[in-house]
């Protein structure tokens, strides 16, 4: 990773300004960003947008063997990767230590929290299983990817569609979606995390971005407490699925309770967001409307453009069919004699030789057509 | 080959919608879709890279293409090293020795000419990333049918019956080809007439790169 | 004298011998190098053929193997191609997993053979739904100078077209299988695609088209690898590749078509003679 510097003059200002209650883009301490969802045409696929920080998830599935020890469940695997899409100072193709971080997050709130039903994943016993692969790119980062990513899993897994499967006998017949519906996903729960930036020890951002993240994680060595990521992961059931803190420990337990209080509340009203974008679509889906990404193109900002009739007139030629021009060609010209002999030298093998002609070294006489 | 009607004919490409600047952490970006198809491209660069990656006399352009299901494969190499070339021809390299310049594109929908959607974006990533370059470039997709017809721009659907298809991406100036790609067999003929048809068509493309660059040009200047 | 001036003007050097219509080996512009063909050089594998074209050596094997076919298409069998650039070939390739230009090579290779229908999957099938063969066909450089797509896809042909299928006989109810290696049928092969490899070089307001590139002419013409890679199979094109770096004129383009076509009818001389020699070998 390349380095991203941040001045001391930017720590300094966030520090003073968010002890005095405020923050840089003008929101109170509990505000988060708006939250757009939009789906992609396949079931399945999902842009998340908190802010400026995009993220793309995309659900696919395979029937693959189960595991040993779990005959009957089927399995999920999910795999975040940031691209220097997201910002320079990312390599590609590298698992930081930062992506390791998200990717075991989420790991703990959808695999090891048990949300999707895998039982529901069997299609026979110690055979054959589906199994999910949940693609997560970050596009954008700008503060906050986990909470990000973890809307577009959880909306993704909702969202998804697997194909019906019907069994007679031996076989099994797996169905395209044209000619069966195909089955949403079971899920038992949906968490979701939220994260809370810790200053001073008593002061929580709630969905802070890139600039505050990285102040309350840099070492201040005029101050002598320091601050930290809170990240918690509950369901709409305000169970905890997840908590995770990295920097400096919080000293008492009143900033843990206020913590996990207002993050019930908050992932109650995105888990409510989620389904009825989700409904939403389905009954668009229903009218057979298309639904496309290209719809996240909107038509109001300054630097899009839009244009829908690219016509131009073109003279209409008819290709003849390639055997009658192959004809034509040949009575036009003569093939030119090949200036090589093929000949078989040693056995089991061909090779060519340049026919020995005139030496084309010498340039004086211009009528020679040897060419 | 006969010229057998002198009519002009028609021909479309599919709508185009884009958005420039659409991520707000990268140097440059857009976002196109050309009908169903939309591709998401990101530039970053002139940036500085490692001591052996560096170049004395040029930038280095690295190309990543992602496809939407994730699983990385050899056929995204070979789109890359093609998208590479393209804009290695256009952009002016020697202006930013020493330095590289990252071009990152992401597949998010696929319904026929995705190659070239990602080309088109490219360029317009390029431009909005304010990089140097000698002309933009423009990429045309056609398909052939077992009659012989050419279709500009196909969709998935006309893909799928298609016996040949072709890709070709022109520059700006002289209308040159700089890359071409094909699919399947076809007759030299209607390899050249496809070209001619592509190489027209093209126009549109660069006409709509100077609208959208005039539309916010004139606010900025 | 000569190399000191390579080294310190390499540009330059390069444009004195284009300007007097030569290529600094001693070829015309148009000129194909020497081609040499063998096949049946490795005896473990099922088929082989190294071809030798100027310094460019590729090594192709085939391997047979059995398996069921994909549920999706239950009659049909596998064509697995892979290009290995070792590091052997040439001091740009280092040691380990498989580099870009290899990967991309692969594809380039792959997509022309499928592009040209030479094979018709349906003809490896034994079996339906329950088996079917599988052709592991390994192409390894040994020398890499230059136009190596050309040389891949030639030992490929070479190779398939010397390609003998050893007679199976399934049981479907007692699922047996019996391979019977005595009696062997050739393998059908429709046509005989052959690439042709160009590299395009700017030189003082007009494009040179240069017919078979070496490695030091591909990396003058600023490419990795050929600029231009065409592909006919029985009179049609089967594949169009041009890859950036110079912009091509109409001109140009007839000469490479008129290039590509006559090296198609010399390489499937030089194959027909081969296999014939070949074939005279084995019945004596």
């Amino acid at each position: 990773m390349r380095d991203v510097f941040l001045s001391n003059c930017e720590k300094n200002f966030i520090n003073k300004v968010v002890v005095e209650g405020h923050r840089l883009d003008g929101r109170t301490y509990d505000e988060s960003r708006s939250l757009s969802i939009s789906f992609g045409s396949d079931y399945g696929s999902c842009m998340v947008s908190l802010g400026e920080t995009k993220v793309l998830a995309n659900v696919s599935c395979e029937v693959v063997q189960p595991k040993q020890i779990r005959p009957n469940e089927g399995t999920i695997y999910i795999n975040l990767e940031i691209s220097p899409m997201a910002a320079p100072q990312f390599e590609a193709n590298r698992q930081t230590e930062f992506s390791v971080y998200l990717n075991r997050l989420l790991e703990k709130c959808y695999k090891d929290s048990k949300c999707v039903d895998l039982e529901s994943l069997c299609i026979v016993v110690e055979e054959k299983v589906w199994s999910l692969r949940v693609d997560i790119k970050v596009l954008n980062h700008d503060g906050n990817i986990i909470e990000c990513a973890s809307i577009a899993t959880i909306t993704a897994l909702a969202h998804f569609r697997r194909p019906d499967v019907t069994r007679s006998g031996d076989s099994v017949i797996i169905h395209d979606i044209t000619e069966r519906d195909p089955i949403p996903t079971v899920l038992f729960h949906y968490p979701v995390c939220t994260t809370y930036a810790i200053f001073n020890n008593d002061v929580l951002l709630s969905d802070p971005n890139f600039l505050e993240e990285q102040v309350c994680t840099s070492f201040s060595e005029e101050s002598d407490t320091a601050g930290g990521l809170l990240v918690i992961g509950v369901n709409q059931y305000k169970e905890v699925c997840v908590m995770n803190l990295t920097g400096a420990a919080i000293q008492g337990t009143n900033l843990l309770n206020k913590a996990l209080s207002g993050a019930g509340d908050k992932c109650k009203e995105i888990v409510d967001m989620v389904k009825k974008a989700i409904v939403h679509d389905d009954t668009l889906r229903q009218k057979r409307t298309k639904i496309n990404f290209s719809d996240v193109i909107t038509q109001d900002h300054l630097l899009c453009l839009s244009k829908k009739d690219l016509s131009i007139k073109l003279k209409h030629y008819n290709i003849d069919d390639a055997v009658e021009n192959d004809e034509m060609d040949e009575d036009e010209s003569e093939p030119e004699p090949s200036k090589y002999d093929v000949v078989a030298s040693v056995p089991q093998t061909a090779e060519i030789q340049t026919k020995k002609g005139a030496s084309q070294w010498i340039e004086i006489s211009s009528d020679s057509e040897e060419d | 080959m006969e010229v057998e009607n002198t009519d002009l004919k028609d021909f479309k490409l599919r709508p185009m919608k884009c958005e420039c600047n659409f991520l707000s952490k990268s140097d440059g970006s857009a976002i196109l879709s050309q009908g169903q198809t939309v591709a998401l491209v990101s530039v970053n660069g002139p940036l500085d890279i490692k001591m052996t990656s560096q170049s004395i006399e040029k930038a280095t352009l690295e190309v990543l293409f992602t496809s939407k299901v994730g699983k990385p494969s050899v056929a995204d190499r070979y789109k890359e090293h093609v998208i590479r070339q393209t804009c290695e021809s256009a952009i002016l390299g020697s202006l930013y020795p020493r330095t590289g310049i990252t071009v990152t594109i992401q597949e998010l929908e696929d319904y026929g000419g995705f190659t070239v959607c990602s080309i088109n974006c490219a360029c317009l990533a390029l431009l909005n990333a304010g990089v140097a370059m000698r002309h933009t470039f423009a990429g045309v997709a056609c398909a052939v049918d077992e009659q012989g017809n050419i279709q500009l721009d196909p969709d998935a659907a006309q893909l799928e019956t298609a016996r040949a298809t072709m890709n070709f991406v022109f520059d700006s100036r002289e209308k040159r080809l700089i890359t071409s790609l094909t699919n399947g067999s076809f007759s030299e003929d209607a390899y050249k007439e496809a070209l001619e048809r592509c190489r027209s068509a093209s126009q549109l493309v660069f006409d709509f790169y100077k609208d959208i660059v005039s539309k916010y040009s004139y606010v900025i200047g | 004298m000569a190399d000191i001036y390579k080294l310190i003007h390499p540009v330059k050097y390069f444009n004195d011998y284009l300007s007097r219509n030569i290529r600094p080996d001693g070829r015309g512009f148009q000129e194909q190098r020497n081609i040499k063909l063998n096949v049946n050089s490795i005896k473990a594998a099922d088929a082989s053929s190294v071809v030798k074209c100027g310094n460019t050596t590729v090594v192709c094997g085939i391997k047979l193997e059995l398996a069921t076919p994909k549920a999706e298409e239950p009659d049909m069998g596998f064509l697995v191609t892979n290009v290995e650039l070792p590091a052997l070939c040439s001091s740009k390739f280092r040691p380990g997993p498989p580099s870009d230009f290899a990967q991309v090579t692969s594809t380039l290779v792959s997509d022309i053979i499928v592009n040209s229908k030479c094979i018709d999957l349906k003809d490896l099938c034994i079996a339906h739904d329950k088996l079917a063969w599988v052709l592991y066909c390994d192409m390894v450089c040994i020398d890499n100078d230059g136009s190596l797509v050309d040389a891949c896809v030639m030992t490929l042909m070479a190779s398939l077209k010397t390609l003998t299928l050893p007679t199976v006989t399934y049981d479907a109810e007692t699922e047996e299988i019996s391979v019977d290696t005595s009696v062997r049928t050739k393998l059908k092969v429709h046509g005989l695609p052959v690439a042709s490899s160009f590299a395009l070089y700017k030189h003082l307001q007009s494009t040179i088209v240069l017919a078979d590139p070496s490695s030091y002419e591909e990396e003058m013409c600023g490419g990795i690898g050929a600029n231009l890679i065409l592909c006919y199979n029985k009179g049609f094109l089967c594949g169009s590749h041009k890859f950036g770096c110079c912009n091509l004129p109409k001109e140009c383009e007839e000469m490479a078509f008129k290039i590509a076509k006559e090296k198609t009818q010399l390489v499937e001389e030089v194959v027909d003679v081969c296999i014939k020699n070949y074939e005279l070998e084995q019945n004596k």
